[in-house]
């Protein structure tokens, strides 16, 4: 019995020290609130629609989390994803090419516009910021020029089981690509050399350096991955909406941003999980979902997501002071 | 005012599960300089950031002039130099120092630049720092960024002055100087905690000393009926560690690293042999290129005109990753800013550089990792709540020992170490000089860069003291004194000392 006891106590504990606990309960707090309000929260076709827009946001907030473990920001992962899309789409339905070098030329411009990101960053010591600020110009430009600012259309129709097909009515296939990606992901970040590597380079550039790790190389590497996740999500919006968009990338930034702040990646780098990305990309999903079911205006949505991303920051800000002086609470009793 | 300017009682506070102060009392006399003296990680720190409003406590009293310390009070008579820097590296010195206390123009509402910079010059010339105060904080050494951190303190209106270990970076003269300051302080009025793990400072300036041991307050002692042993004794509770230097066969070995007239960034024309089985010293005061020149051989910053040889094989360090491909490891003397990785475990604090030659197959082994890092925390006796815990957690002698460790795992041949024990206590830095020993036993070439003459003495066989940027003298350490390390530094070679002499005979 005593054995159990302290079984339960460390279980407990383990769950105390769960890094996302806070944020999870808020997800589950929000989730109950909006199933009270709105009955249709909780139907499976909702269900569907959640996990819908969970699954592309989390690809661009992945690509986020990884550039903001450097310490750095991606302003283009948006237009990384418009870019890379179009082109797959442009590749299949203008020049015929088969489904499957499409996606490959789509995703491999992906990676080659995180190259591009990367090398203005580490060699020509651009701050991200403003360099990708730079490039997602000139990705959302060169996409407006192919395209001519419309969408790219007869795309074959084996190309859309990708973003359409759904399984047992509300798991989309999307949904699950971005699962194994998530899983994929999160094992490069926590297992392999390279990925304690971004943490470190997060961490501090400078001792990163002393201690021979090759930063600029880390850094590339890292962008490139955002870059390919990026881009998936831009083919899947493709497959998703049976034509190629110059704009599906629009908006993309603030929530990706939001999304990673809100699950404790903070902006300085060198923490934060991909766990967290996942419930912090659930929250603003839920908040957008129930902003349609509770017959709110879509004009406020926008406004709700900025409002969110400065109340993660603060939160952010906040839970950094408060933690420790919680812990002591906790201590105390 | 009253005759006690500060007392702390009974202090308690802990980090999450980790108790750090058990009870603490401290009581400064007014016009005193009291020391505040402990072991790494006793909670020297802690306190004073309690003490400061930098941490809140869990129970227990401040008192400032018998009245109860709340955050303005503290602000208002307390001056801080905390252990690690705090500085602004972007803005400029005088900034800096007057950073929220500019002073402004007549009409009120502007920075009056002009009257900054002469009162910030002024400042720095009682400090003893001939640097132009417009200049940006990051073209300055450690040392001078110590200087201008205590410089900010000491700008302000305060009736205590707290000093974290602020002569932990900076050379002989500078430390004098402060001293002077110090001393004048305390003739007008001013109280002083002065935390050190240098007890010759201790006997040199301070009136009392409080020791403190796992974060209970041992007791207070006037220092002048407490002697150095005991001290020690009290701090680590009854162990007194003595260092005693092997008998080494210098020169004896094969030449390990060799530097032929190497110029750089910051120095020039510098030759000299590393054998095997001698550790080489190199002394100078702040600015005299030592740093630049342990840079530029590990690869931090290039080697301009010169050439280096490892084992005789010339080498070009472009970049670290180089220097450490050929076995040349580098302790930076800057813990937090090229040292540490603040929200990294422990672990990888000390395992990341060689972090892949723990793979199972494609993943890192977290067992391995932690087995062998635990290994390494337990020989060099890092005092953390937990090999797990975030480094920026460690306390800062702590943190150098964790540094130390990595610098061991990384497999080196020859070992730079620029200020080896910044920070360490007294039993921790025999400890870490017999393990430089130990390092040196099994044929590692090691090279320790130090602003303290007495550590170069006692554990270098050769000494390289460098001067404006080169190097002034080559002694052996036997030959070696305070004085004529200090003579060389200061640039006077022996020369112009015998015709010194001649003149005065005549
Ligand atoms: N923010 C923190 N969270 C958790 N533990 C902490 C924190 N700050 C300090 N500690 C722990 O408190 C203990 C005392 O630390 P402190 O920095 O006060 O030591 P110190 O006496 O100043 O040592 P040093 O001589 O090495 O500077 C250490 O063991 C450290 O690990
Ligand atoms: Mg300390």
């Amino acid at each position: 019995m005593i054995i159990k006891n302290e079984n339960m106590g460390n279980f407990f504990r383990k769950i105390k020290n769960f890094k996302e606990s806070g944020i999870l309960i808020v997800l589950l707090g929000m989730y109950a609130l909006v199933s009270i309000l709105s009955p249709n929260f909780c139907s499976m076709y909702n269900f569907g629609v959640l996990l819908k827009a969970i699954t592309y946001l989390c690809f661009i907030a992945l690509a986020q989390h990884i550039v903001l473990l450097l310490g750095d920001i991606d302003l283009s992962v948006g237009a990384i994803a418009a870019f890379s899309g179009v082109i797959c789409g442009y590749a299949m339905g203008q020049f015929g090419i088969p489904i499957v070098p499409s996606i490959i030329i789509g995703l491999g411009i992906g990676v080659l516009c995180g190259l591009l990101n990367g090398l203005i960053v580490t060699l020509l010591r651009v701050n991200a910021l403003i360099a990708t600020l730079g490039t997602q110009g000139i990705f959302i430009g060169l996409t407006l020029v192919i395209t001519k600012g419309s969408a790219v259309m007869g795309l074959p129709k084996g190309f859309f089981f990708l973003g359409q097909k759904v399984f047992l009515d509300f798991i989309p296939l999307a949904f699950i690509i971005m699962i194994v990606a998530l899983i994929i992901i999160t094992i490069i970040l926590r297992k392999t050399p390279f990925g304690r590597h971004i943490f470190a380079v997060g961490s501090n550039k400078e001792a990163a350096r002393v201690v021979g790790l090759r930063v600029n190389q880390v850094k590339i590497k890292a962008f490139m991955m955002s870059g390919l996740l990026s881009s998936m999500a831009g083919i899947l919006m493709v497959s998703r909406l049976t034509s190629a968009q110059p704009s599906i990338g629009d908006g993309w930034i603030m929530p990706s941003v939001a999304a990673c702040v809100l699950g404790g990646t903070p902006l300085t780098g060198g923490e934060g999980s991909t766990l967290g990305v996942l419930i912090g990309v659930a929250i603003l999903s839920i908040i957008e979902n129930s902003i349609v079911l509770l017959g709110i205006s879509p004009y406020w949505q926008t406004f709700v997501s900025g409002l969110v991303v400065v109340i993660a920051v603060a939160v952010d800000s906040m839970r950094q002071r408060s933690s420790l002086k919680k812990k002591i609470l906790i201590e105390q009793k | 005012m009253s005759d006690v300017a500060l007392s702390v009682r009974d202090i308690y506070k802990s980090f999450g599960n980790v108790e750090v102060l058990k009870g603490t009392s401290v009581e400064v006399k007014t016009g005193t300089i009291h020391a505040l003296v402990g072991e790494n990680g006793a909670g020297k720190s802690t306190l004073i950031k309690i003490v400061t409003g930098v941490y809140t406590k869990d129970c227990g009293d401040v008192f400032i002039n018998n009245e109860k310390g709340h955050l303005d009070l503290m602000r208002e008579k307390i001056a801080f130099v905390p252990q690690e820097l705090t500085l602004f590296s972007q803005l400029t010195i005088a900034e800096n120092i007057y950073i929220d206390e500019e002073p402004l123009t007549d009409s009120k509402k502007f920075i009056d630049f002009s009257k900054m910079n002469n009162m910030a010059k002024e400042l720095l010339h009682e400090l003893n720092v001939e640097v132009a105060p417009e200049t940006i904080l990051s073209e300055l050494s450690v040392a001078n960024q110590q200087m201008v951190q205590i410089a900010r303190a000491i700008a302000r209106k305060f009736d205590i002055l707290i000093l974290d270990e602020p002569t932990a970076a900076i050379t002989v003269i500078e430390t004098q100087k402060l001293f002077e300051i110090v001393k004048t302080l305390r003739s007008k009025g001013k109280s002083i905690v002065y935390i050190t793990h240098k007890l010759d400072e201790v006997q040199e300036i301070c009136d009392d000393i409080t020791i403190l041991r796992d974060g209970i307050s041992i007791g207070t002692w006037s220092v002048s009926e407490i002697s150095r042993d005991e001290i020690v004794r009290q701090m680590a509770g009854g162990k007194l560690v003595k260092y005693k230097s092997p008998d080494r066969k210098a020169d004896s070995g094969k030449i390990l690293m060799e530097a032929k007239a190497i110029s750089g960034y910051g120095f020039y024309d510098i030759s000299f042999q590393l054998r095997k089985g001698e550790i080489l010293g190199m002394a100078g005061l702040v600015g005299s290129g030592r740093t630049e020149t342990a840079e530029a051989i590990y690869g931090g910053t290039k080697i301009i005109c010169g050439e280096l040889f490892v084992n005789n094989i010339r080498v070009n360090n472009k970049t670290p990753t180089d220097g450490i491909k050929n076995g040349i490891i580098y302790l930076t003397e800057e813990r937090k800013t090229k040292g540490i990785f603040p929200n990294l475990s422990v672990i990888e604090n000390i395992m990341i550089p060689i972090i892949k030659n723990y793979k199972n197959g494609l993943f890192v082994s977290e067992n391995k990792l932690e087995i062998e890092s635990a290994k390494l925390v337990a020989q060099y006796n890092v005092k953390a709540p937990s090999i797990k815990e975030e480094m920026c957690h460690l306390s800062g002698g702590n943190q150098q020992k964790a540094l130390l460790a990595r610098v061991v795992a990384m497999n080196p041949r020859v070992v730079i170490l620029d200020e080896p024990t910044r920070g360490i206590d007294v039993n921790a830095r025999a400890e870490i000089y017999d393990k430089i020993d130990e390092l040196v036993s099994i044929g590692i070439g090691i090279i320790v860069i130090s602003s303290e003459m007495e550590e170069l003495q006692k554990i270098t066989d050769r000494i390289l003291v460098f001067h404006e940027g080169t190097v002034s003298k080559e002694i052996k350490t036997s030959e070696a004194s305070n004085e004529n390390l200090l003579r060389y530094a200061m640039g006077f070679n022996d020369e112009e000392e015998d015709a010194h002499e001649m003149q005065n005979n005549n």
